[in-house]
């Protein structure tokens, strides 16, 4: 019984700093992710504004990398949304052009 | 003031981007600058889709008579290219094409224009043009678009909208207007019975406009502020006291202090008097407001008025508060310390 309370302790006693040493490492591995998931996020949401460089983009350090994400879902949704209205528009427009014309025109609106 | 404005600045981007502005509830954290920001990058991430391509068009309705080009814009291209296509075409010609394109027509290409890109055209708009624009947009609710507009029209077109629109929907727009110096303007164009009527109608006829009214006195400068306060000297008690519990129900004392601090002495002395600013929750708010702003030492006269057990109550409410509080009330309360 003793024995078996000296080996526990001294288990208790080697593993202590061991889980300490990777508590810490969790700590530091999440947020190390948190921040890559932030750069991850800001880069996103600086994709879709057209910027080269994500240090353009607001910094938004108030904000959660989802909540990035989802500001960067409603964008890309609103410029797919343009891009449609505007390919019908410009479809819509070319149906209009005289045969002759045609073959010219849909060389300048082909994107 | 600063959550009024990072609340209009939400609900622009909200606008902007076609999404319900509760999903952008979060956006409620960042600066109203740091939003205009974002807005600004969003803007031009959209107004860039397809640039190149639009540019070639643009090239080619140059050789297009105006006639054609109207019609080809009413019936064919509808609001979205046309509104592209303005910012690119040569200034004089794209207002000519608007000169004979519908009213509806140009309220829908007003609502996707970027004022900031097409400038010199809205500024080469003839007044009555805009003016009827103006009333389409307002008729359909596009405040946000509006206040775009003043921000870009001549003075001149903005005040003779501002003529024509509704009491209410001038404070729906003053809401979202940026150019702080450009809504004083306005402000000052305004006569003296159209102000009054106007504040009035967010306290008495449209209440959920009293946001955006105190929004608006914060916003202008101090002199168009003081005109404000001499014209609600004139409202009677019953809209003043009605002016106390609306910003004592929306929590807005930080927002109506600078009016406060415009008032003559002989009007705070009337204010302290109403019941509806007796009540020791109204005292408590309109305190703590008080106290983290500036404006402090231009309502002491309010607080001085206050009869000796009020200002006992306040103070016992002002233990509970900071230190610096409770020093600021004794030098503003004679006799209490």
């Amino acid at each position: 019984m003793l024995v078996q309370e000296w080996r526990l302790s001294f288990i208790q006693f080697k593993k202590a700093p061991a889980d300490t040493a990777l508590r810490e490492g969790e700590t530091s591995m999440r947020s190390a992710a948190a921040e890559h998931s932030v750069e991850r996020a800001r880069s996103d949401l600086a994709r879709e504004l057209g910027l080269r460089q994500p240090t353009s983009v607001p910094t938004l350090a108030a904000l959660q990398p989802q909540e990035i994400d989802v500001l960067t879902a409603a964008l890309r949704a609103s410029k797919q949304a343009q891009q449609d209205q505007l390919g019908r528009a410009l479809r819509k427009a070319l149906a209009y052009v005289p045969s002759p014309l045609r073959g010219p025109m849909r060389k300048i609106l082909e994107p | 003031m600063s959550p009024l404005a990072r609340r209009a600045e939400t609900l622009k981007l909200a606008r902007l981007l076609g999404t319900p502005p509760e999903r952008l509830e979060f956006l409620q954290r960042l600066s109203p600058d740091e939003l205009r920001s974002l807005r600004r990058h969003c803007t031009d991430a959209l107004h860039d889709t397809g640039h190149e391509q639009l540019l070639r068009l643009a090239n080619a309705a140059r050789l297009l008579p105006v006639p054609l080009l109207a019609k080809l814009g009413e019936k064919v291209f509808g609001p979205l290219l046309c509104a592209r296509l303005a910012g690119l075409l040569p200034v004089t010609r794209a207002v000519e094409i608007a000169q004979r394109l519908s009213t509806p027509l140009l309220a829908e290409v007003c609502v996707q224009l970027d004022p900031r890109r097409t400038q010199a055209l809205v500024r080469s708009m003839p007044v009555p043009r805009v003016v009827e624009i103006s009333r389409e947009l307002a008729r359909r609710g596009e405040y946000v678009v509006m206040a775009h507009f003043v921000d870009s029209l001549e003075l001149a077109a903005v005040l003779a909208t501002a003529a024509v629109l509704d009491a209410e929907t001038l404070l729906q727009v003053g809401f979202f207007v940026e150019d702080a110096a450009r809504l004083s303007a306005i402000v000052s164009g305004l006569s003296d019975v159209r102000l009054a009527d106007t504040i009035r109608c967010a306290i008495e006829a449209a209440p959920e406009l009293w946001p955006e009214a105190l929004s608006l006195i914060a916003t202008i400068d101090a002199p168009q502020r003081r005109r404000i306060a001499r014209l609600a000297a004139k409202f009677d008690d019953a809209v003043l006291a009605r002016m106390i519990e609306r910003t004592q129900e929306l929590a807005l004392w930080p927002a109506l202090l600078p009016l406060l601090a415009e008032m003559e002495e002989p009007v705070l002395a009337r204010l302290i008097k109403l019941p509806a600013l007796k009540t020791p929750s109204v005292r408590q708010a309109l305190t703590e407001a008080a106290a983290s702003d500036e404006t402090w030492q231009r309502l002491a006269p309010l607080f001085s008025r206050m009869e000796p057990g009020a200002a006992r109550v306040l103070l016992a409410a002002a233990d509970e508060l900071a230190p610096r509080l409770r020093t600021r009330l004794e030098a503003g309360l004679p006799g209490t310390a």
